[in-house]
């Protein structure tokens, strides 16, 4: 066999082989945006109540603009950031790596930016913190959520684990965050709204 | 047209597998760039084990995404969850518990480092690779060293027989420092 006749094997081999090639490519070129762009994934639990179902519900997360937003953010340390920050608000719904538990995605409301004030109500916490003494012993705490943290906590006061537990989390764990939230049957697409409001002083 | 292909591979394979990234700093000498050595250590990062939830061993050398700045630093694992260690100075406590899902990190070397004895114990979720070997420069090629302070080391941290993970509300107790009025 001479090397003409190898060449030609080799290239009728790989125009043989373009089909496979074309679709792990499709594959991989999928899982790549879903990393780094954007994904829809289901969720589960009661934190979220009423604005996540127990089941059922998915949610579209935009993982891109805090990469491209972030470090303006972060650059305010002990500055309260603007609330009016194009890509992260207070009361947005986001995803992020739970502090405790490094293999899974937790969905919950940002209450506080580096700098915020927070109280902490004993009376408003999950039950867990209130099983060893009773309520009334444990006094209302105020903390700042400290430089490159945020504060996180689920909607359902009675039934979460959030920063209320395991305090303010480092942005390193930050995922992204929820634009919409989908049901799949009967198809429902809605658009996140800001739960928050203000009290004007 | 052939090595466009192959991006998405390469691309995936760095994300998930592992890739090479070069110390900078002096925190990890003398395992990594030691005083001796005019070059920057070459690593390489296995993103694969973390990833695959793989539990993570004391003496472990880590990257990870540093909670001060978000910087990523290079450190290794003194103690995990459920561990009491001994403290250097600047953490104001002498003995701290690890609480569930953290680890207690620290560079080799004592003073250039910003390590757990300044921010505390890190979430374990903050960890992006496990850096097994040193790839180069090649003199010092292979498996990266234990700690020269190993034997120290091992006698700061007790490992909580019997006692239950601390509880994160009171690990949290700890970290929130109330505010002076």
């Amino acid at each position: 066999m001479d090397r003409l006749d190898f060449r030609r094997m080799l290239w009728s081999g790989l125009r043989s082989a373009r089909p496979a090639v074309v679709s792990i490519n499709a594959v991989l070129i999928w899982h790549l945006v879903t990393e780094h762009i954007g994904s829809i994934k289901p969720t589960e639990g009661p934190s979220m109540l009423p604005t996540l179902a127990n089941g059922g519900d998915w949610v579209i997360t935009d993982r891109i603009s805090h990469r491209l937003t972030l470090p303006k953010i972060l650059r305010h340390g002990d500055q309260p950031p603007s609330n009016s920050h194009p890509s992260l608000t207070r009361g947005s719904l986001i995803s992020y790596k739970s502090p405790i538990d490094r293999t899974r995605l937790v969905c919950k409301r940002l209450i506080g930016l580096p700098g915020d004030m927070i109280c902490i109500n004993p009376h408003s916490a999950p039950a867990s913190l209130n099983d060893q003494k009773s309520g009334a012993a444990r006094p209302v705490r105020h903390t700042v959520v400290p430089a490159n943290h945020f504060w996180v906590q689920g909607d359902n006061l009675a039934a979460t684990l959030d920063s209320q537990t395991y305090g303010p989390v480092p942005f390193g764990l930050f995922d992204g965050q929820v634009r919409a939230i989908v049901r799949l049957w009967p198809l429902e697409i809605r658009r996140v709204s800001n739960g928050l409001d203000y009290i004007d002083n | 047209m052939g090595a466009v292909t192959c991006l998405p591979f390469l691309a995936v394979l760095n994300l998930h597998v592992g890739t090479l990234m070069t110390v900078k700093g002096r925190s990890m000498s003398p395992t990594l760039n030691p005083e001796s050595s005019n070059m920057f250590d070459v690593v390489y990062m296995d993103r694969w084990d973390p990833q695959t939830g793989k539990k993570f061993a004391r003496g472990d050398v880590v990257v990870l995404k540093s909670p001060v700045d978000n910087e990523l630093i290079i450190k290794r694992i003194l103690a995990l969850e459920g561990d009491l260690v001994q403290t250097l100075p600047p953490y104001p406590d002498a003995w701290v518990a690890i609480p569930q899902g953290h680890a207690w990190v620290e560079g080799d070397e004592p003073f250039h480092s910003r390590d757990s004895n300044k921010f505390g114990p890190v979430s374990l979720s903050l960890i992006d690779s496990k850096v097994p070997w040193i790839v180069f420069p090649f003199s010092r090629f292979g498996t990266v060293p234990p700690s020269p302070r190993a034997r120290a080391n091992r006698d700061r941290v007790r490992r909580a027989k019997g006692i239950e993970v601390v509880r994160m509300e009171q690990a949290m107790a700890r970290r929130l420092k109330p505010e002076s009025t």
